[in-house]
Order: C-alpha cells, then structure tokens, then sequence
C-alpha cells in the first residue's frame, strides 16, 4: 500500500470516528448554562460589592468612634500599636520557618 | 470572522457573537475532547465546559498565539483533567507500548477491507495519539502549533505522530496480507 493511499484512508478514518453525534439540545443546554452562570456570576458581583462597602463602612465607623474615643478599650491599645506589629509579624516569621522546616522533612522522606 | 473581531464582539456582550466562536470552534474542540473522553454524556459536559471556560477567560486572552490554539490548549487540558479525575493515565508514551494498544486478536476476526480495518485502528488509538493525529489531519495544524496546544516539544509531536502511523501501517500490512492478500 502506497503512502498516499495509507494517509487518505487514515484520514477518512479519523474523520468518521470524530463525527461524534453531539445531542440535538446541545447548544440549547450550553446556552442555559451559559446563562446561568452569567447569572450566578452577577449575584457574586453583588454580593462582593455589598460586603466590600460593609467592611469599609465598618472599619470607618470604628475609626470614628476610636477618633472620638467612645472605645476607651480599643484606644488605650494605640500606643501598644508598634509593640502588637513587631510580635504578630515574629509569630508570623516563626511560623513560616516551622512550616519549610516540615515542608522539607516531607520532601526527604518522599 | 477575525480573531480580534470576533473576541471584542463577545467581550462587549454582542448577541450571537459567543454562538458564532461556538460554531467555528466546535470541530476543533470535538477533535481535541474525542480521543480523551469516549463517554458521549460526559464529552458533551466537557465540550460545554471549554467553552464556559473560553468566555469566562476570554479577557485574559491577548492575542499571543491564534484564539484556535488558546482554545485547543483549553481544551485539551479539559480532556486531561477529566483523564485524571477518572483515574484513567495517559498512555506511557514508549513505542513498545503501542503493541500492547493494538490487538491484533481485535482487528482480525472477520473479513473487512482495508478502510474498515484502519477504522477499527483508529477507534483503539490511545488520547495523545489520538488527540495529534487529528490535529494533523483534520485540523490539518502544523507541528509547531500541534506543539504550542499539547505543550509538548516538537521533537515529540513530530516523534509521535511518526510512531502511530508507522504501527498503523505496519498492523494494517501484516493484517491484509494475512487475511486477504489485498495488498
């Protein structure tokens, strides 16, 4: 069997085997998929944005009520401020040695 | 459409735009999905998927490479993931391997002609062979494309396609010459 002759029946045959019959609701299910998504991904977008303006309207909120000092609590804190930072971002540091520590125990012993 | 054309028309949500990108890609993502996924329900699933993906992402894309091979290269991952979620691997791609794909016992137990028997071949044909010979032949993509949407190097693109059809057409030559002197 010639070369060409081989290439054309493997093509004829690659062609029938890909003509895989796609149901006849399909573009209409991807249609409603695609509707459905766009609508889910719009309640998301609501969503992000309302929690967005709530978190910020919080955090002003507390900012004013430590400006005007109605949190004795919270501004006695201030002054700490420097003090609390340098701890959390040590722990923080600490951490994340632990966890490269274990990481690459993990990668030895694999 | 152009490329460009037919992206920003989706992007600014014009109607029938997104249906005409299904419509002129639709061959190219069967022939990418097909080899992958046999089962017809979850086929249609991914073929729908990739292009949910495609207009999810279509943002991102900037024109580096043609929409077909940033499309082609979705969903050839689509198929790859579905492969993986399956439990199902890739075929260790060594050329030995190939022997144990194709059963002969398969092909040869009635009288069929050559195109019947190349059929039946290409129905056994394991994804990444699969998915490169259509590529090939159907989408008629160069090596250097084929390369760009399966991320792999061309030497293996090249390497494959080489192997499948040797072993085809050695399994063919032997299994008409024994079976009915066609050749």
């Amino acid at each position: 069997m010639n070369e060409d002759r081989f290439e054309s029946l493997l093509k004829e045959s690659l062609r029938k085997n890909a003509e895989i019959g796609l149901s006849p609701e399909f573009h209409e299910k991807l249609r409603s998929r695609f509707k459905r998504r766009n609508q889910i991904g719009l309640w998301k977008g609501l969503l992000q944005q309302w929690l967005l303006a709530a978190a910020v309207g919080f955090v002003g909120i507390l900012l004013l009520a430590i400006y005007a000092d109605l949190i004795p609590a919270v501004s006695s804190l201030i002054p700490y401020t420097p003090g609390l930072l340098i701890l959390f971002f040590l722990f923080q540091a600490l951490d994340q040695r632990i966890m490269m520590k274990r990481n690459a125990q993990g990668t030895r012993s694999s | 459409m152009e490329d460009r054309q037919l992206v920003k028309s989706v992007l600014r949500g014009n109607p029938g735009a997104f249906d005409i990108l299904v419509r002129q890609h639709l061959g190219l993502v069967i022939h990418m999905v097909a080899p992958m996924v046999k089962n017809p329900e979850d086929r249609e699933e991914i073929i729908q998927d990739v292009f949910l993906k495609v207009h999810q992402n279509l943002e991102r894309f900037r024109f580096h490479s043609k929409l077909s091979t940033w499309i082609g290269q979705i969903a050839y991952r689509s198929g790859l993931n579905y492969l993986q979620k399956k439990r199902k691997k890739l075929v260790a791609l060594e050329p030995e391997d190939l022997d144990l794909i194709f059963k002969q016992e398969d092909l040869s137990t009635e009288q069929k002609d050559a195109s019947e028997f190349i059929q039946d071949l290409v129905k056994q044909i394991p994804p990444p062979y699969g998915t490169i010979l259509n590529l090939f032949y159907l989408e008629e993509m160069s090596h250097k494309e084929i390369m760009e949407v399966m991320e792999l190097p061309e030497g293996t693109v090249k390497n494959y396609l080489f192997r499948a059809k040797k072993k085809m057409r050695e399994m063919l030559e032997s299994i008409l010459e024994k079976e009915t002197g066609l050749i």
